[in-house]
């Protein structure tokens, strides 16, 4: 059997280990096994060997490191409190237009998900401030449901943002350009999602009543109460791009910072400290037991040569790139109907990341091509986050707004999908879009 | 994305007695003390950074010791998320199947797991012998690579006696049993 014929069945064989519940990073680790010994006929040294240092090497990397700070920082964030004061903000600001609380919602999502990693941490916390405030002005169910549905992906969609970091560090890539070139893309998706709002107050008026208008004063006030979590996302990303702390260096600072801002402004004590360390802890760990076993699957299927044969293959095969992108985007939100979108960039970015890199788009430089590849592959793994039937956000939102049904959400999260769409499409014909600040900042 | 359904929504904690409390008690704070080895890199990184900036002083080696601490803090981890279950898998295939199926399947998944942190225990605990007698230190603060990994070893021991733990409690439901 071909390397390549090797590589495809333990590729086959994880599918079906994932498929019977199988631990994604235990089926990883197996699908690697098997190709260190199925390569090396069957004599288990070199596989014990590699596990001698597996634990070790994967945990002791330092860009790694970045992603317990990060989650640490957002877990401070969530049990501090900061999500109030950025709602506050952008309703005194946004409120009394017709929409106005839903667009705001967006807004403070996007604010949240400057200093929180994650997406359901975003949703989930703001909803909480959000929901009951829509309901008291008499927005209906599905436009407040959706709207925080979606906007919950900001989380992710604005740096610092996890399954970036991921990226980073499985194609060497910088994570400060990557997040820089994260930034406009995700200011895109927050405009998009206000007009997608709306469009659909014009359409149904009474979804979105407009309400009371606020003082300057009490603007003013509102805004002061928000400087110190803006604070935090500049020193992160100005510190990160500005040259004087490493990724991980401002991960710390931003961790420091809320956690300080949670302690003073947001009253939290040990027992939140205590829940903070906790969910850090729950997040991490699973991501890094999908680390582990993406790692040993990488080096197994590295050993079969399966991805730099495939790339070739593609390469040669007379196939249109675009049409092999838009082809990985669809396996993508195919994927992220039924998988975790951290797992789904672990186990597909070391396949597709060479195919890609071998093609030529817009006779793009390799450095642009993998930059904008990367924030491609953040949104559309993104999708599977609010995409029916599965989507994690819909179950959040859903729990927490208990008097709107299911359906409601997964309806009302529709019009915010087409503008993903949407945007997405524009990502990939205009790379500039993604790629005009980092060179301008570069 | 993968992360922790913030707990105010997590269906409450079920009640556990005995060696189960017990392991949960050692397990709770086991991750409590991975994630206050991450408060002492955050505070070491900022007062790295600001002797750095303000004094052109910084901590040496801080790099050498976030890599060993960010190891030793986020194996602790791994315990954690395996005892209450939460670590990923694809879930959405087998919505269509009864409990005690997918318990069935859940059985297999968990003693899988654990038979991978054993091995992986193992061979860790290999790796700290070969790291002492070959004498390896990290390049600028000469620590011994066998302590952070040494470190380590008692996080993988738990990973695999959570997911034992797990194994059996899914074994019971598989087979009708309630826990």
């Amino acid at each position: 059997m071909s390397g390549m014929a090797i590589g495809l069945s333990i590729f086959a064989f994880l599918l079906v280990l994932l498929a019977l519940r199988i631990h994604v990073g235990v089926g990883m680790l197996i699908g690697g096994a098997a190709g260190f010994l199925a390569m090396n006929d069957w004599d288990p040294s070199a596989l014990l060997f590699t596990l001698n240092h597996l634990a070790y090497a994967r945990l002791s990397n330092y860009d790694l490191a970045v992603i317990p700070l990060f989650m640490l920082m957002g877990q401070f964030a969530t049990h501090g409190g900061l999500s109030r004061s950025l709602f506050r903000f952008a309703a005194a600001f946004m409120g009394h237009w017709k929409g106005g609380l839903a667009m705001a919602s967006t807004g403070a999502c996007a604010g949240f998900g400057a200093i929180c990693g994650s997406s359901l941490a975003t949703a989930a916390t703001m909803a909480q401030v959000a929901l009951p405030e829509l309901k008291a002005h008499g927005y209906s169910g599905r436009l407040s449901t959706g709207t925080l549905a979606a906007a919950g992906t900001l989380g992710i969609m604005i740096p610092p943002s996890v399954p970036l970091v991921i990226y980073a560090v499985l194609t060497q890539e910088s994570i400060g350009k990557l997040f820089m070139a994260a930034i406009v893309p995700g200011l895109i998706a927050m405009t998009g999602y206000m007009l997608v709002i709306k469009l659909l107050v014009t359409l149904d008026p009474k979804a979105g009543p407009a309400s009371e208008k606020h003082s300057w004063a009490e603007r003013l006030k509102a805004t002061i109460a928000v400087v110190p979590v803006m604070g935090v996302f500049a020193v992160v990303i100005v510190g990160i791009y500005g040259g004087w702390a490493n990724p991980t260096e401002a991960a710390s600072i931003g961790a420091a910072a809320c956690g300080v801002l949670a302690i003073v402004t947001g009253g939290m004590r040990w027992d939140g400290i205590k829940k903070s360390l906790i969910g850090t802890a729950h997040a991490t760990a699973m991501i890094f037991l999908v680390l582990l076993g993406a790692d040993l699957l990488n080096s197994g299927l590295a050993l079969t040569q399966l991805p730099v044969e495939l790339a070739e293959w593609v390469k040669n095969s007379g196939l249109p790139p675009l049409l092999v992108l838009v082809a990985i985007l669809v396996v993508y939100v195919l994927l992220g109907c039924v998988m975790d979108s951290l797992a789904m960039i672990l186990l597909t970015i070391p396949i597709f990341y060479p195919m890609v890199m071998g093609l030529d788009f817009f006779g793009m430089s390799v450095p642009d091509k993998s930059v904008w590849f990367g924030i491609l592959a953040l949104m559309v793994v993104e999708i599977g986050l609010v995409h029916p039937p599965v989507g994690m956000n819909l179950f959040i939102i859903q729990k927490l707004a208990k008097d709107v049904p299911y359906i409601e959400t997964a309806k009302g999260v529709m019009p915010f999908l087409a503008s993903d769409f949407i945007r997405i499409a524009f990502l990939v014909f205009f790379p500039s879009i993604t790629l005009w600040l980092v060179h301008a900042m570069g | 994305m993968a992360e922790l359904v913030p707990d105010d929504m997590a269906a409450a904690a079920p009640r556990r007695t005995g060696l189960a409390a017990l392991l949960e008690t050692v397990i709770g704070w086991w991750a409590i003390a991975g994630g206050m080895v991450f408060v002492a890199l955050v505070i070491m990184s900022i007062v790295s950074i600001v002797g750095r900036k303000l004094f052109s002083h910084p901590i040496e080696g801080d790099m050498e010791l976030l890599m060993m601490g960010a190891a030793i803090g986020s194996a602790a981890f791994l315990p954690v998320c395996e005892f209450e279950d939460h670590h990923i898998k694809v879930d959405a295939l087998t919505t269509w199947m009864s409990e005690r199926g997918r318990a069935a399947l859940d059985t297999l998944a968990h003693a899988l797991l654990a038979g991978a942190s054993a091995l992986i225990t193992w061979r860790s605990a290999l790796y700290v012998e070969e790291c002492y007698e070959n004498m390896e230190v990290s390049t600028l603060l000469l620590v011994p690579i066998w302590q952070p990994v040494l470190l380590l070893v008692p996080s993988f021991v738990l990973l695999t006696v959570a997911a034992l733990y797990r194994t059996f409690v899914s074994l019971n439901i598989a087979t009708g049993g309630r826990k």
